[in-house]
């Protein structure tokens, strides 16, 4: 029901705005992570779709799945699967350069295995509130055009559970 | 005109759908983010737990029924986990606890199983993680007939804490231990020993006592020898000391029996000659509001250790500041004499029992440069870990002013001193 009235909000707000730029976004992420005393760190690849609704305001969707699995006191942690959606708040533009952070909600389904028997010991999936904060550099065009970008963001962080990701992208604004 | 007018009217309207857009988005966000998987969280923290730890198996251990409880009674267990290096830890308190027929038995959150007025059995699992143990156990209504001490401790020594009492009860159908259910434990005579709720003996002095137990209208009485067996008995601190009004001190006592010492503290009686000025509660001394001498003593075994004075005083207060130069232990005379700059000065807080504290870069001491006598002006900093330094740059005298002022303790003094730059 939550997921429900959180699409219908996502997309009744996009289509709301009288003109838009969209943008599509490739990044790959580290994704150190701690459960209770011990740290795991995990590779993922992630999309990040994102539509403004204003000039520095965009709405953005993403996804991800995990690439690299890490191991750790004889257990093997891996990503099955990402995704969330926030607000990116941008700064203005300064030679190509702008800061921004991210807000919203994110969600990852974990596994964690006996490394040896591969026996699953747990999977679960993780959902809350997110943020971040990145820097852009513009590569081509002025508004539209090619950026990298670096990001550094916390999902989850409870009852001993911490999921982090920092990563660098390739965004294409249309 | 139509395409003119859908223009201005969306671009005249967009704050409104970027702000409603924004809203709607945050208000998505707080929706979602409410969801806390605490299951999911356990399960990730005790995977991991359980990994370092290197733990391969769960043992259930029964309380002192052992797997066969008396109708209506609790019995509490225990688990033990066996490690990877074949060590066990106590695993009680991280496992869960579930019984397959709460009502034969059931087991609370901290392994305490209850049984049910009933016959019958129940298989009791613990699990931690993916490592699960379990074990059955009985509830029987067999009528309990008499009760008896197990391997009773005949003999044991006197001024001696925690010898374990184990009583068990003769069913129709059984013998067991029911250490655990017995209602009251009594002594003969207190002076000699006395047993806790759960059947520990502790013994204070040499004799013969009398211990029973009883439980449903059953009562089974051991006699016990109480050995006259220390030889010495003392207690800490040993010598004599100074105890400010209101303060604690905590004293232990130690016993020597066959030229070894084990702490006594918790058995030992310890007094003061003067309950107007020393009390006692346990082992921990507390002076009351008058001033004066009480000696202290711990008895215990028939012995008493040697004595103690304690000298209740008054809290040390403050009496006056004092200014000093480079650490002398001196009192100062005169102008200091000074050529080099810059020199350090110091202040010092005097207490009414003598002794004196540095307090020159206190917070509450605030120095100043109070007038200049003759030549040129010093200046004094008053900040930071420098507070204190007079810096000169030509020939002169000059007064330095130092104020002490802690308002909440209302102590307020005042020094001054001549540093004389030749």
């Amino acid at each position: 029901m939550k997921l429900a009235i959180f699409f219908v909000c996502i997309f009744s707000s996009v289509l709301a705005k009288a003109e838009q730029t969209a943008y599509v976004e490739l990044a790959a992420n580290a994704m150190p992570q701690k459960v209770g005393e011990e740290r795991f760190h995990l590779g993922a690849a992630e999309v990040r779709v994102g539509a403004y609704v204003h000039s520095l305001i965009a709405i953005e969707l993403m996804g991800s799945v995990g690439v690299i699995d890490d191991s750790s006191v004889g257990l093997e942690q891996a990503l099955n699967n990402g995704y969330g959606a926030g607000l990116r708040f941008e700064s203005p533009s300064r030679d190509g350069t702008k800061a921004f952070i991210v807000l919203g909600y994110s969600s990852h389904s974990l596994e964690l295995a006996r490394e040896s028997s591969g026996a699953t010991l747990a999977n679960e999936r993780f959902e809350g509130f997110a943020y971040g904060v990145g820097l852009e550099q513009r590569l081509t065009g002025d508004d539209a055009g090619l950026f990298v970008n670096i990001r550094g963001q916390r999902h989850y962080s409870s009852g001993g559970i911490d999921i982090d990701s920092i990563g660098v992208a390739l965004r294409y604004a249309f | 005109m139509r395409s003119n007018y859908r223009s201005n009217f969306c671009f005249s309207y967009r704050p409104i759908f970027s702000l409603v857009s924004c809203l709607a988005v945050l208000l998505s966000v707080v929706l979602l983010a409410s969801c806390r998987n605490e299951d999911g969280e356990q399960a990730f923290v005790d995977a991991v737990e359980i990994a370092e730890l290197g733990v391969v198996s769960l043992q259930i251990n029964s309380g002192s029924q052992g797997l066969t409880l008396e109708a209506g009674t609790s019995s509490q267990f225990t688990v033990s986990a066996t490690l990877e290096d074949s060590s066990t830890i106590d695993a009680s308190a991280e496992v869960q606890w579930s019984s397959d027929d709460a009502s034969v038995v059931s087991a609370d959150a901290n392994g305490l199983l209850t049984a049910g007025a009933t016959d019958g059995a129940a298989v009791i699992s613990v699990s931690w993680g993916d490592i699960v143990a379990s074990e059955s156990v009985a509830v029987s209504t067999a009528a309990l007939s008499s009760l008896s001490f197990s391997n009773p401790p005949l003999s044991v020594s006197e001024c001696f804490a925690g010898t374990q009492l184990s009583v068990a009860g003769v069913y129709t159908d059984r013998t067991s231990d029911i250490t655990e259910l017995v209602s009251s434990w009594t002594s003969s005579d207190s002076s000699l020993a006395a047993v806790t709720s759960s059947g520990a003996l502790n013994t204070f002095n040499s004799g013969a006592v009398d211990v029973t137990a009883s439980y449903r209208g059953l009562s089974e009485t051991q006699n016990i020898t109480i050995n006259d067996s220390l030889s010495a008995l003392s207690i800490t601190p040993n010598t004599d000391f100074d105890l400010e009004v209101g303060a604690t001190q905590v004293f232990s006592a130690e016993a020597t029996e066959n030229s070894v010492s084990r702490d006594v503290s918790s058995l030992a009686s310890f007094s003061s000659s003067d309950t107007s000025v020393l009390t006692f509660g346990g082992a921990t001394a507390t002076a009351t509001s008058k001033t004066g001498n009480a000696v202290v003593t711990a008895s215990c075994g028939g012995l008493s250790s040697s004595a103690v004075t304690v000298s209740v005083v008054l809290e040390a207060e403050p009496t006056s500041v004092i200014v000093r130069y480079n650490g002398s232990s001196s009192d100062p005379a005169g102008p200091f004499s000074v050529s080099d700059s810059p020199i350090q000065l110091n202040v010092f807080l005097r207490l009414s029992n003598g002794s004196e504290t540095d307090v020159t870069t206190s917070d509450f001491v605030d120095w100043s440069v109070s007038s200049t006598i003759s030549g040129t002006a010093a200046t004094i900093d008053n900040n930071g870990s420098s507070k204190g330094e007079v810096r000169f740059v030509a020939v002169g005298r000059t007064e330095i002013n130092v104020v002490y002022d802690d308002s909440d303790n209302s102590d307020y003094f005042e020094a001054s001193i001549d540093v004389l730059v030749e």
